[in-house]
């Protein structure tokens, strides 16, 4: 393996994507190479930057906005089911966006 | 019982119509389905529409479920599908949200989670809200595709092979995906680190 393929294949190997053998490649060149070990180190943080970048929480934590207030109280799985229950069958038209869910929070 | 086994049980149960069984299968999904949505789509609203929409077509059709792949796999099939639909859309329109809309207000999508890390720090604070706009702003120059996988890959931590599964592409081409997905990344953000 040389530098160039290092390169190319430095986000499957932090993933753990790569198959063995070339894994195997990868490090026995980048244990021998200054350059490479920096390079992979640089892709390494460059995933450890993109991690901060993750979704607003979804349950306790608030951040997903409540549903509007006019809406009856918090829908179970079972409310839901009945909603289901009434929505036309497969290959109708439909109804078009349907609220079916409260989104506990 | 083994959990699988449970599982095999419920969804069954739910093709005979039992009621309480899919009221058991939605508790069982329910929040994953809504982190999977929240994670690609980035906005509440479209989140919530998508995990809606998801269950939905699973109540409709899982009849036509066979067992001939995992349960997961058949749900985030129907999520990740739904949450193409919503980016394509969003690629056409050539929106992208930058914020959350709460509806009554707006907060910085990242912001709201990097204040608590960096409070006290108001530079690690400026810091962490610049390198999110850039994040996102990389993440916005991804083809619906490509985010896709590399949502599934870097935040959900899926393998490739299950990705492929759930797209219904093979292993080797969601490693493609995957491999354009970072290397634009890379490009949008080499200078930051």
């Amino acid at each position: 393996m040389n530098c160039e393929s290092v390169g190319e294949l430095a986000d499957l190997y932090l993933y753990g994507e790569l198959e063995s053998g070339q894994e195997e490649e990868l490090e026995q060149h980048a244990h021998g190479c200054a350059a490479c070990r920096s390079a992979i180190e640089r892709r390494r943080a460059l995933h450890r930057s993109l991690d901060t970048f993750e979704a607003p929480p979804t349950g306790a934590a608030g951040r997903m906005p409540p549903e509007p207030v006019s809406e009856p109280g918090r829908r179970t799985p079972a409310v839901v089911v009945d909603e289901l229950r009434r929505f036309p069958p497969v290959g109708s038209n439909g109804p078009g966006r349907v609220r079916i869910f409260r989104i506990a929070g | 019982m083994a959990p699988k086994i449970e599982e095999a049980e419920l969804i069954r149960a739910v093709q005979r119509g039992d009621q309480s069984a899919f009221e058991a299968l939605v508790r069982s999904y329910d929040q994953s389905v809504l982190g999977l949505a929240m994670n690609l789509l980035r906005s509440p609203e479209d989140a919530r529409d998508a995990y809606q929409e998801a269950f939905l077509r699973v109540y409709k059709n899982i009849h036509s479920f066979r067992f001939d792949c995992s349960f997961y796999t058949w749900l985030y099939r129907i999520v990740t599908n739904i949450c193409l639909d919503h980016l394509r859309k969003r690629k056409i329109r050539k929106e992208e949200p930058a914020f959350l809309d709460t509806g009554d207000r707006q907060i910085d999508r990242t912001y709201a989670i990097e204040e608590d890390r960096a409070a006290g720090n108001p530079e690690r604070s400026l810091w962490n809200r610049q390198l999110s706009d850039r994040i996102g702003e990389a993440l916005s120059q991804l083809t619906p595709r490509e985010r896709m996988v590399f949502e599934l890959r870097h935040y959900q931590g899926m393998r490739l092979r299950t990705i492929g599964e759930i797209l219904e592409t093979s292993e080797e081409a969601a490693k493609n995906c995957l491999f354009r997905a970072t290397q634009k990344m890379r490009a949008g953000l080499g200078d930051l680190v």
